[in-house]
């Protein structure tokens, strides 16, 4: 619920969805959108960044929770087929482990990670020139967003460390 | 009177230099003609008259307002006196076509959603387009994405209409549709029209002055009839539309 949920959630966002808001605005880069957007006086930021970055906001943290549920659920899968683990007695200790700040801590990284995804995802996006551009974008944005996260999970957790003593 | 003029205008990205001390005049309610060979620096031009790039140097008057002088805000409200017909057509390809239309009374309206679908349907009638209002631009020819780009470009009534390369891409039929329709709208509308191109027939159609723009310069302007008494050789390469003279191949 500290680590892996968020970071491998977030990994999976920023490959699919992240991809996708760098190919989905680079596409309209080039095929000028985004000019005719300037020349209807719409500023793009504000039209196409900041819808994208207020929904990773919001699903993010949403998704996290599903991917720790999920984690949690195959836990007792592996653990009942293997060694017979009851359903109850699983749970219970898995609950009685969990504290307020496991799930606090995955919940502020899931907001970071979003907000990493989002931006970087967009600022590569608004770069291609040219339809050759767009690929590389895409994959500057995914290799980009990859290592921010995993910097930024690093940051985060020491800093958690010292905060949730 | 003049709707648009430019003095001395030039501008340059990094040590390229795109235009050069350019001059023009575009009378109220003309259809005038920018034309040059592709990469004459014709879209930056353009860019500049609507304010999508500042030049370098120049001032750049529209409707009498020196709008190189203006800052951010104020650039927004001469780019609403616009209505741009984009090289690619730029149609939203994540918006059904009377979103797409709409686009201007969605944005800087408080119109009805009723009210604006019918001033979409009422306008793309205007341009020979009837029932598509529900469809997505990719489900459209090369030239229906044209005239409903034209379409987007006048349901708003602007003072000024830029088509930028409005033929290229599309066919031969599609093409006489279009400057049809833009040599209709604007004897409905009588709106002032600069059209961009490098398709000498269509301009010359179309048109009623003309300014020839090669290397960024203007090496042309006047009227239509004085265009063939010019003793410009480059000129006249052009008109012939000759590989051999002063423009050569690689230059633009």
């Amino acid at each position: 619920m500290r680590e892996l949920g968020p970071v491998l959630g977030s990994l999976i966002v920023a490959a699919r969805s992240g991809a996708s808001i760098t190919a989905g605005i680079g596409s309209m880069k080039i095929s000028e959108q985004v000019d005719a957007l300037e020349a209807f006086a719409v500023a793009p930021v504000d039209y196409l960044v900041v819808p994208k970055f207020i929904a990773l906001l919001i699903t993010m943290p949403i998704l996290i929770i599903y991917a720790d549920f999920l984690g949690i659920l195959g836990g007792y899968v592996v653990g009942s087929a293997k060694f017979g683990i009851p359903f109850k007695f699983y749970f219970k200790l898995t609950f009685d482990a969990l504290k307020m700040k496991d799930l606090l801590s995955g919940m502020i990284k899931s907001v970071c990670f979003g907000s990493i995804i989002a931006l970087v995802a967009s600022y590569e996006g608004f770069r291609p020139f040219s339809s050759t551009d767009v690929s590389e974008s895409v994959t500057h944005a995914v290799v980009r967003s990859f290592i921010l996260i995993i910097v930024c999970d690093c940051i985060l957790t020491a800093l958690f460390y010292f905060i949730f003593v | 009177m003049e709707m648009i003029k430019l003095e001395n205008v030039s501008k340059g990205f990094g040590v390229k230099k795109v235009l050069h001390d350019v001059n023009l005049s575009i009378n109220k309610g003309e259809t005038f003609l920018i034309i040059g060979r592709s990469g004459a620096g014709k879209t930056v031009l353009l860019k500049n008259i609507i304010g999508l790039l500042r030049p370098d140097a120049g001032r750049i008057f529209v409707d009498g307002a020196d709008t190189t002088a203006f800052d951010k805000k104020e650039l927004e409200k001469v780019r609403l006196q616009f209505g741009l017909v984009f090289q690619s057509s730029a149609l939203f390809d994540f918006l059904t076509i009377e979103e797409n239309v709409g686009f201007f009374l969605y944005q800087h309206t408080t119109l009805k959603r009723s009210e604006i679908r019918k001033r979409v349907k009422d306008t793309l009638a205007l341009v020979g387009l009837e029932g598509i209002e529900d469809s997505y631009p990719y489900q459209l020819s090369g030239g229906m994405k044209k005239r409903v780009a034209i379409a987007r470009a006048v349901i708003y009534n602007p003072k000024i209409i830029i088509y930028d390369e409005p033929t290229t891409g599309i066919d031969p039929i599609a093409v006489d549709k279009v400057v049809s329709l833009i040599e209709d709208l604007h004897k409905r509308l009588a709106i002032t029209s600069l059209v961009v191109t490098h398709d000498l027939e269509v301009g010359l159609k179309i048109s009623e002055r003309i300014a020839f723009l090669l290397g960024g310069r203007i090496i042309f302007q006047g009227k239509k009839s004085d265009l063939h008494a010019t003793a410009d050789p480059r000129v006249l390469q052009f008109l012939n539309g000759s590989s051999s003279g002063p423009i050569k191949e690689m230059e633009v």
